[in-house]
C-alpha cells in the first residue's frame, strides 16, 4: 500500500532521509519510531509530496507521491506533526471548508463527523485561534478521518491530547484496523505503537536501523522473570540450559531468557519449587534505549 | 480552479478590497469635485506655486482644461500607482506566502486538489479582485461626474483609461504574487513584493524630475502607463495593453511552474 524505495531527502543542513526502504502492506498498522529529528517528519511530508525527495521512488497504492499528490488524497486522511489551521475560522466552519475542498457528499461524511467530534468531545463552535493545544489536535484528528478514507498517515496523533482522549484515540485505531485501513502512525509514545502496530520501524539520523514486526522484535530481545522459590533451587541445571541470572537473595532472582527459549525455561522451572513468577516485561522503549543509548536516556 | 477556496479568499479579503475601493472612490470624487470647467480652479492655483520640477515628479503634468483630461492628469498621475500598489503589496503576500508561513497551507494540500489548482485560484483572486477595484472606479468616477458635469466626462476614453490602469495593477499585481509564491517566509515574500514595486515608483518619478534623469523611466514598469498621453491619443493603446497582459501571463506561469515543485517547509 505504502511504498518507499532507495529515498534520499536532504536538507542543505546536512539532515534528512537517506536510502531508506520500507513497506506497508494493506491492512497493516505500522509504528515509525525515533526521536526528533530522526527524519520521522521528513519522510511523511515526503509521502504527502510536500517536499520531493532527490533520489528514489515513493508510492501510495501504486500512485507516485511526488506526482499525483490530488490523486492520493482522495484516499488518505492525514494528521500534520505541526497544527496550523486557519486562526480566524471556528472548529465547524473549518470543517465544512475542509468537506467542500474535498469535495465529498456532506451526507456521507457527516454522519462519521458527529461521531468522531462526540468521541473525541470536541467544541467546535470556538475559534481556531482560541482552541488549546489538544483541542487543535483533536480538531485535526477529526479532520483527517471524517472522510472515511482507507490509508491514514499521522504524525505523532496523540500529541497534546490527556490520557484519556490518548486511549480513545487508540480504541479508534484498533477500530479503523478491523475495518481494514492501513495506517503509519509516527509515535515517540511506546505504549500506542505497542497497543496498535503491527510492525515497527526505528528511525535514527535518516536511516531505518531496525524493522520488524511487534512480536519479532519483542521475541528477539533478552526476557528477564523476576522468580521467588521456596526452596534454594538447583543453579547448576539453570547454567547447564544456558540461563544468566542475578541473585538477590538465596531465593529470589532474576532469571534471564532468549525470547525464543521461554518454554524451556518454564519446564526447567518446574522441578522447582516456585513461589512467584513475575514477568520484568521489557517495553519497545527499551528496545529503543538499547539502539540510542545514552544520547535518548538524556532526552 | 477551486470554488470553495476562491469563495475563502473572497471571504478573507473582501475588507482590505472594500477599504481600498471606497478610499480611492472618495479620492477620485474629490478630484472631479475640484474641476472648474471655466479652465482655471483653486487645485490649479496650488500646482502653480509648488516648483515645476515639483510637479513633474509627482506626475501632474500639464493639466488638460477637460474633465477627462483632468482626472487623467491629476489621478491617474500619481495616485494610480501609490494606492493599488499597496493593495497588491498586503494581498500578494496574504494569498500565499502567509499561509505557507504560517502552516495553513497544509490544510489546502491534504484535500485532492493539486498544487497547480491551488495556486491558480489564489492568482485568478488577486486578478479578479484588481478588476473588482477598477469597476467601482469605473462607475464612481462616470456617477460623480454625470452628476456635477453632465455630459463633460468623455466616457470612452475614461474606459480606456480605467482598463490600461487596471492591466498596469494587476501586473503590478503578479509581481507581488510571483514573489509571495516563491518565497516561503513572508519577510522575504515582503521584502521583494513590496521592494520592486516601490523602486519601479521612485524610478518613474525620478525620472520626471529632470532631462537629465529621464532615462530612469525606462527602468520602470509604470512609465509603460501614461494617462495624458491615453487622453491625447497619442500612444497606442493597444501595444500598452498587450505589454501588460504579457508580463501577467509571464508571472502568472512562473509562478504556477516555481510554487509546483519547490518544497514546502509545512
Amino acid at each position: 500500500m505504502i511504498e518507499v524505495k532507495d529515498t534520499t531527502l536532504k536538507y542543505s543542513n546536512g539532515k534528512g532521509i537517506f536510502d531508506l526502504n520500507f513497506k506497508v502492506k494493506k491492512g497493516e498498522v505500522f509504528g515509525y519510531i525515533g526521536p526528533n529529528g530522526a527524519g520521522k517528519t521528513t519522510t511523511i511530508r515526503m509521502l504527502l509530496g510536500f517536499s520531493r525527495s532527490n533520489k528514489g521512488v515513493a508510492t501510495i497504492k501504486g500512485l507516485n507521491c511526488a506526482k499525483q499528490t490530488a490523486s492520493i488524497q482522495k484516499i488518505l486522511g492525514y494528521v500534520p506533526g505541526e497544527i496550523a489551521f486557519f486562526e480566524e475560522m471556528r472548529g465547524n466552519a473549518f470543517l465544512n471548508f475542509m468537506t467542500q475542498m474535498r469535495g465529498t457528499k456532506q451526507a456521507k461524511g457527516l454522519k462519521i463527523r458527529e461521531s468522531l467530534i462526540e468521541r473525541f468531545e470536541l467544541d467546535t463552535r470556538e475559534k481556531i485561534e482560541r482552541m488549546s493545544r489538544g483541542m487543535k489536535q483533536k480538531l485535526a484528528i477529526v479532520a483527517a478521518f471524517m472522510h472515511d478514507p482507507e490509508i491514514l498517515i499521522l504524525d505523532e496523533p496523540t500529541s497534546g491530547l490527556d490520557p484519556l482522549m490518548q486511549t480513545r484515540f487508540v480504541d479508534l485505531i484498533l477500530e479503523e484496523k478491523r475495518r481494514g485501513k492501513t495506517i503509519l502512525m509516527s509515535s515517540h509514545r511506546f505504549e500506542e505503537v505497542e497497543r496498535t502496530c503491527d510492525r515497527v520501524g526505528i528511525i535514527k539520523e535518516g536511516r531505518i536501523i531496525e524493522e520488524n514486526d511487534i512480536i519479532a522484535l519483542k521475541s528477539a530481545e533478552t526476557k528477564s522473570y523476576l522468580v521467588k522459590f521456596g526452596t534454594p533451587p538447583n543453579l547448576e541445571e539453570l547454567r547447564r540450559y544456558g540461563f544468566s541470572f542475578k541473585q538477590f537473595t538465596e531465593k529470589d532472582f532474576e532469571i534471564f531468557s532468549p525470547g525464543d527459549r521461554i518454554g524451556l525455561l518454564v519446564k526447567v522451572l518446574a522441578n522447582e519449587k516456585v513461589l512467584v513468577f513475575n514477568s520484568n516485561t521489557q517495553t519497545l522503549e527499551e528496545i529503543f534505549l538499547k539502539h540510542y543509548g545514552k544520547e535518548a536516556k538524556k532526552a | 480552479m477551486s470554488l470553495p477556496l476562491f469563495l475563502k479568499d473572497i471571504k478573507n479579503n473582501i475588507v482590505l478590497l472594500l477599504v481600498f475601493g471606497i478610499l480611492m472612490s472618495i479620492y477620485l470624487s474629490v478630484i472631479i469635485y475640484m474641476y472648474d470647467p471655466s479652465g482655471a480652479g483653486a487645485l490649479m492655483d496650488m500646482l502653480s506655486l509648488l516648483p515645476v520640477r515639483l510637479v513633474n515628479a509627482l506626475g501632474f503634468p500639464t493639466v488638460d482644461t477637460g474633465l477627462t483630461g483632468f482626472i487623467a492628469g491629476l489621478y491617474y498621475g500619481f495616485l494610480i500607482y501609490l494606492f493599488p500598489m499597496v493593495y497588491c503589496i498586503v494581498l500578494g503576500n496574504r494569498l500565499v506566502a502567509k499561509w505557507v508561513y504560517e502552516g495553513s497551507f497544509i490544510s489546502l494540500l491534504s484535500t485532492p486538489n493539486s498544487r497547480i489548482k491551488i495556486i491558480v485560484t489564489q492568482g485568478a483572486y488577486m486578478l479578479f479582485s484588481i478588476i473588482l477595484l477598477f469597476s467601482i472606479l469605473y462607475f464612481v468616477g462616470i456617477g460623480v461626474s454625470e452628476n456635477l458635469f453632465k455630459g463633460l466626462l468623455d466616457i470612452s476614453v475614461f474606459g480606456k483609461l480605467n482598463f490600461s490602469a487596471c492591466l498596469m495593477t494587476m501586473a503590478i499585481g503578479m509581481i507581488c504574487f510571483f514573489f509571495s509564491c516563491i518565497f516561503n517566509d513572508t519577510r522575504l515574500s515582503l521584502a521583494f513584493g513590496a521592494g520592486i514595486p516601490v523602486l519601479f515608483f521612485l524610478l518613474n518619478m525620478l525620472g520626471g524630475l529632470s532631462e537629465r534623469t529621464a532615462f530612469l523611466k525606462d527602468y520602470s514598469l509604470y512609465s509603460s502607463f501614461n494617462g495624458m498621453n491615453l487622453v491625447s491619443g497619442t500612444v497606442n493603446a493597444g501595444t500598452i495593453n498587450s505589454f501588460f497582459i504579457m508580463v501577467i501571463l509571464l508571472l502568472f506561469a512562473g509562478s504556477i511552474a516555481i510554487f509546483q515543485f519547490k518544497r514546502l517547509p509545512i
